[in-house]
This record gives C-alpha cells, structure tokens and sequence, in this order.
C-alpha cells in the first residue's frame, strides 16, 4: 500500500516535472521570441489612396495620401517618396515622382499634351507606389478610370410671361447652364454617361459656392435653371465651376464656364490712406518729403558752390 | 587774391604716394585679387544655382549676408558721422583721422548693398523696388537712405580730396613720376588754385555736407533698424531697436579706426601724425561707448525677460543656453562688456597694443552680436510653417556664404590699399591750417576774421 502511494506520488512529481519543464521551455522560447522582435522591430503597416482628378485646362492631376497605423490611430506620412506610373498593353511606364506633404499628400501633374496609355479598350490604370522606409512597410494602390469629358454651356432664353403680373415691368429671361457627360470609344464616337452626379459652384474670392447639383440623364445631359443673384465682376461676370466628384469610373472632373449673370459691382473704390493700401498716409509722405528734402536741398546749395569753386579756373 | 604759395615739402613724408609700388605691396594685392576672383565665382555660381547652395532656408532666409550688411553699413555711417563731427568741430587732433575714416565709411558703403543683393532669391526682380515700391515699407526707406548716403559720401570724400591733390599736382609736377599719375592729379584737382574764393566756396561746400553727412547717417541707420522693428517677431519689435543700432554702429566706428590706425602707423611710419594720444583718446571713446553698449543690453534684455512671452521665453533660451549659442552670446558680452572695461579701464594694462588688440575683438564680438540679433530670431517663430523640415529650422552657413563674407573684407583691404597708393591718408592741408592738439581742449572753430 505505501509502495503504491509512493509510486503515485512520483509519477505525479514526474508529471509535474514535465509540466514544469514543458511551461519554462515555454516562457524560454516566448522571451528569445520577445528578444528577437526587440532587435527587429515590426514596421507599421502603410495606407496609399490615389485619386485621379482631370483639371479645367484638360491637365491631370494623381493626388495620393499616405498614411500608417500606430497604437490605433492613422498618422501622415510626410516627406515620403511616392512613385507614380501607368498601365499600357506593354507593361507599366513611370510617370514620375512627387513627396508627400506634412499632411502625407503627394500630387502630381500630368500634362495635356502627354498621352496616357490605355490599359484596356477604355481604361487607364495609375498606380501609386511606396516604396517604404525603416519604419514603414510598403504600399502600392492603383486605381483604373475612364476619360469622361465635361462640357458645357449656358443660353438665356426669353421668358416674357415670366414676370407680366409681377411690379417688375422688365421681363427676365430664363438663364440655363448645360452640361454634358460623355466618354469616347475606340472609333472615336461619344458615349454619353447616365446616372453620374453633377454639381455646380461659383467662383468666390476664398472657395467655391454651390448652387446646384443634379444627375445627367440618358444623354449625359445636366440642365440647370440658374436663378441666383450673385454679386460679379465690374462688368457682372461670374466664373460658374462644374464638378463630377469622387466618381468610381471618372474620378473627378473639373470644367469652367463664365457666364455674364451677376449682379456688377464695382472695385474702382477709392483706397483710404493707410499702411496695405497704395496710398500712404499723410502724414507719412510729408515726413519723407521734409526729410528727403532737406537732406537734397543742402546737397544741391552745396553742389553749387562745389560748381562755382571750379568753374572759373580751368587750369585742370 | 591768391593766398601764399604751398610748400609742397611736407609730401616728402608721403613719398609712398608718388613712389612705384612695393613687392610686398604688389603681392598683398594679388593675394586680395585672387580672394576677389574666388568670391566672384561664387557670387556667379550662387547665381545660378540660386540659395540652395547656402544655409538660408525657410525659417532663416537672412543669415551671414544680412550680418555683414548690418555690419558694413553699420561701419560706413558711424565713420561718416565722426569724421563729418571732426570737420565740423574742428577738433585739432581729430583732423589726422578725417580722411581714413571718410575712406572706410565710402568703401563700406560700396560694399554693404552687395551683401543685401545676395539675400535677394529673385534677383530678377530687383527693378519692382523701383516700379511698384511704396513709401509706407521700410525696404523702400532703406534703399533711398543708402542710395543718399552713398552719394553724400562720395561727394565728402572727394571735396577732401581736392586741396590735396591739388598740391599733388603742384608738387608732382617736376617730378619724375609716371605721367598717367600727374594727369591723374591734374584731373581730379578740377583746377582748384588756392584762390580765396575758392576756398571760401569749398569751404562751404564741405562745411553744408558735413553737417547733413550726420543726420543723413543718423536716419538711415535707424531706417535699418526700423526694418527690423517693424516685424512682429521677438527680439526686434523693440523701440529702442534705432538707438541701439546707432550705438553699436558708432562702438563699431571706433573700433576700426583704432584697428586702420595702427596698421597705418606700423606699415607707413606715421607716429608724427597718429600718435599714442590718438590711440588713448579713442580708447577713451570706446570705454565710453561699452557702458552704453552695457545699458542698451541690459535694457533689452531685462524687458524681455521680465514679462516674457512663450516664444521671447524660447528666444532667451536658445541665448543663454551652451549647446545653442550660449558660448558666442556670452563670449561676445565678455568682450564686448567686460574685457574692453579691464583693458582700457585700469591704467596699467591701457597701451596702444592692448586698445588695438581690444579692438580687433570688440569688431569681433559686434559681428558676433549682429549675427545673434538675426539667427536665433529668425528660427524662433511666433508660428511655425507648415512644412518644418530640420534643415529649414536651423541655419548652418556654407562655405559659400564664408567665401563671400571673406571676398567682401577683401575688397575693403584692397580699395584701401589703393586710395592709399593714390593721396596721402593723413589730409595734409587741413592739418596745416593748425596744429593744436588738445582733446576738446581749443574747439579751433571757423576763423571769421582771416
């Protein structure tokens, strides 16, 4: 009986010892693992958005944003080297490079004049590409677009029973702005584009003010009424800027039509005397003149002495 | 009426004005010469190349240029002002130092705008100053104020000029010199025969520039320092800003001449006209000027600590703190303050090589000093840029920038050295009008009744 305790009792310590050891090899391995890691640090993982924009002069724009996660938030990358290229039938081209800003953006411009390559029948395909830092992994993002072309115009058109019970005895006519949305294909023949949202601003000193928005239909045509008084340029000009904005197959685009229909206000307002405008204050130009003045005025009594002195002994 | 005839005798001391150049002398300036070469190729390649090739970035876009135009133009009025006090005064023993203080304060201000055109980064448009200034800007006060002054200079300079060339012409002419020489003279002597009405007229003429030569250098100067005044950053939107620059235009005056003077008396043996009174006397000056020097720091510096503001409070810091510029912000208050009281203060340490040598430093310490008024204000920002890469917050000079700095004190050795060659620097007929010497003792005004 006690032989069989005793045997109990060290199979149970031979199994503890096993545990023991099996736990410590454990904890060992865990702790080189941890030493390990200490000597190569993990690099934060890398977010890179690339948006594609085409500008009012027909110039392209690949805007990009970096950023990293670290303890759960997204912090900018800056002055990182973002690579940009495109994807032709042949392979990808390098556009080129651009740096990221404090705010980790990277924009980069292409010409009008540049032909970008197609990746299929109607896409073009530009990539963004980081190569990474001591840091930072890598990260690459591409995104594919088709050439959607804006257009627009504007016409007035007489509307005179518009305002005939009005006090207004001056008919207004109904201002119209139209935009069209299309794509070309291989042949060359336009395609319109339905269902993508169109809006519509006007040109302010610090941003653009949005008056309307809307979808084009069948035709790719947006009409809008255009109904708003908005103060203009002398001659009542105002710069009205249509958008498609963060379109998945267009991206975004940017066109610009002037249209005569504001309100003119006139700049010719007489500036005050001040420190920031062109006229200085009064008192500050008398006192340059007084200074300057009697600074000159001594000099030209003392030149004509200086002139007297020599004028009658020629015997230079 | 013609007064009596010049003997030309006194010139005899002078010979090195009429004599060939030395080796040593030619040597001298082929050295400087080629320091000027190197300076302009740099002054080329910065051209080009634009700023990137020197220190100035974002947050310091003015650096040592704006220093050495401070510096030189600080130099030119403050010269400008005691010479013209000199004249004016007619202070015997001041009249040895007119004509090497009117040299220095006209080469410097040659000099100075050039260090202002390299901190220019679109030198293309140098001309919109003139087409779309306006008068409520202190750029534009500057340029007028330094454009005026040089002309008042150069116009001073050569009326002092006249009398002695003149006699150069007269004494030359029998002379076995070159004859490109005594046209030279012949030339820039207008004609001027000793008449009475001549010297009445020129009298005049000098006696009108000389009295607005001071108020002229006195409203420029400030004009420099309202520049910096009227910026809205610490440290320079002081209004004791003009005075202080004033004061440590006229400390740094006095220093070079002290420096100039004693190289004139060792290399051209002129202990008969630069005595050790001379030296004593500026020394005197200098001990005068560090006190006041002393109280404007003092002032400025307790203002802004008293009361101080976050980034003043950073300003400070960086001032008093080693591993920033600790080490040449006391170092240049040690000397400046200091060591130029112990010096010239005790008696027993005052000689002609211990006030020269305390010179040398005060010129050294006062770049040092102008340089600290600039640099750390400029990385202290009220608010930072949005891009604050490291390079854009400290400023390190290149050696381009060194380059240039050493070019400019080489152009000022050598005009020096050739104005020297062309008339003596000791205005020959001033000093034989009289020769009292006595420190503010005979005030030798105009003698109306000659």
């Amino acid at each position: 009986m006690k032989n069989a305790v005793n045997t109990q009792v060290q199979e149970f310590i031979t199994c503890l010892n096993s545990r023991i050891f099996i736990l410590s090899l454990f904890i060992i391995i865990i702790s080189l693992n941890k030493t390990l890691m200490a000597q190569d640090p993990e690099l934060y993982r890398s977010m890179l958005r690339v948006d594609y924009e085409k500008l009012y002069d027909e110039t392209k724009m690949l805007t990009s944003k970096l950023n990293f996660r670290s303890e759960g938030k997204y912090i900018s990358l800056s002055n990182a080297k973002i690579t940009f290229s495109c994807l032709s039938e042949d392979g990808e081209i390098l556009l080129g490079t651009a740096d990221t800003d404090e705010n980790g953006i990277a924009k980069f411009y292409i010409s009008k004049a540049y032909s970008i390559p197609l990746k299929d029948k109607n896409h073009m395909r530009f990539i963004g590409r980081f190569d990474g830092n001591d840091s930072v992994k890598t990260a690459t993002k591409y995104i594919d677009i088709k050439d959607g072309i804006l257009s627009v115009s504007h016409k007035e058109i007489a509307n005179e029973e518009a305002d005939v019970d009005s006090t207004n005895a001056t008919p207004v006519p109904q201002r119209v702005i139209s935009t069209w949305l299309h794509e070309t294909d291989s042949l060359g023949n336009k395609i319109p584009v339905e269902n993508e949202a169109v809006k519509i601003y006007v040109a302010r000193l610090y941003g653009l003010l949005p008056i309307g928005e809307g979808e084009t239909d069948t035709d790719g045509q947006f009409t809008f009424d255009f109904e708003k008084e908005i103060p203009g340029d002398t001659s009542g000009n105002i710069l009205l800027v249509i958008k498609i904005e963060d379109s998945d197959d267009y991206g975004y685009i940017t066109t610009s039509e002037t249209v005569p229909w504001g309100m003119p206000v006139s700049h010719n307002v007489i500036q005050p005397r001040a420190l920031w405008t062109d006229r200085a204050p009064l008192w500050m130009t008398i006192a340059v003149i007084i200074v300057l003045g009697g600074a000159w005025i001594n000099f030209i009594i003392a030149s004509w002495n200086i002139y007297h002195c020599f004028k009658s002994h020629p015997k230079a | 009426m013609k007064r009596q005839s010049i003997d030309g005798s006194i010139f005899k001391e002078f010979n090195y004005c009429t004599t060939p150049p030395s080796t040593r002398w030619l040597i001298i300036v082929i050295v400087l010469m080629v320091i000027i070469g190197v300076g302009l190729y740099t002054f080329i390649l910065q051209g080009v190349k634009g700023h990137v090739i020197t220190g100035m970035r974002d947050y310091v876009v003015w650096g040592v240029y704006i220093t050495n135009f401070i510096y030189f133009l600080g130099i030119s009025y403050a010269c400008a002002m005691i010479s013209c006090f000199f004249h004016l005064t007619r202070i015997q023993w001041g009249k040895s130092l007119m004509r090497i203080l009117e040299l220095i304060a006209f080469i410097t201000i040659i000099i100075a705008p050039v260090y202002i055109l390299l901190c220019i980064g679109r030198i293309d448009r140098l001309h919109f100053l003139a087409f779309h200034g306006r008068i409520q800007s202190p750029i534009i006060w500057d340029v007028i104020a330094i454009v005026t002054d040089i002309i008042f200079c150069m116009v001073y300079l050569f009326l002092s000029y006249v009398k002695d060339f003149a006699r150069l012409r007269d004494y030359t002419a029998k002379l076995d010199i070159a004859d490109w020489k005594k046209k030279l003279y012949r030339k820039l002597a207008l004609g001027y025969a000793f008449e009475h009405e001549q010297e009445k007229r020129l009298s005049s003429a000098m006696d009108i520039m000389a009295a607005i030569i001071i108020p002229t250098s006195i409203v420029a100067y400030s004009l420099l320092a309202w520049l910096f005044g009227m910026n809205l950053r610490p440290g320079w939107h002081s209004s004791i800003f003009g005075p202080q620059f004033i004061l440590n235009a006229v400390y740094s005056g006095v220093a070079i001449i002290i420096i100039i003077m004693w190289f004139y008396r060792r290399i051209l043996k002129l202990e008969k006209y630069i005595t050790d009174n001379h030296f004593y006397f500026l020394g005197y000056g200098l001990l005068i000027l560090t006190l006041f020097f002393g109280y404007f720091v003092f002032s400025d510096f307790i203002t802004n600590w008293y009361n101080t503001q976050k980034t003043t409070s950073i300003l400070l810091q960086k001032l008093l703190d080693n591993s920033q510029y600790g080490i040449m912000y006391k170092g240049s208050l040690f000397i400046t303050l200091f060591l130029t009281i112990v010096v010239i203060g005790i008696p027993q340490l005052r000689t002609v090589n211990s006030i020269f040598l305390v010179s040398v430093l005060v010129m050294l310490a006062l770049w040092i000093n102008r340089y600290l008024m600039i640099v750390p204000v400029l990385e202290t920002t009220y608010i930072p840029i949005s891009d604050p890469r490291p390079e854009y917050i400290k400023y390190d000079p290149t050696i381009v920038e060194w380059i240039l700095t050493v070019t400019g004190l080489a152009v000022f050795m050598l005009f020096l050295m050739i104005m020297t060659k062309l008339a003596p620097v000791i205005p020959v007929s001033a000093l034989e009008e009289k020769s009292t010497f006595k420190l503010f003792g005979k005030f030798s005004f105009k003698d109306h009744s000659k």
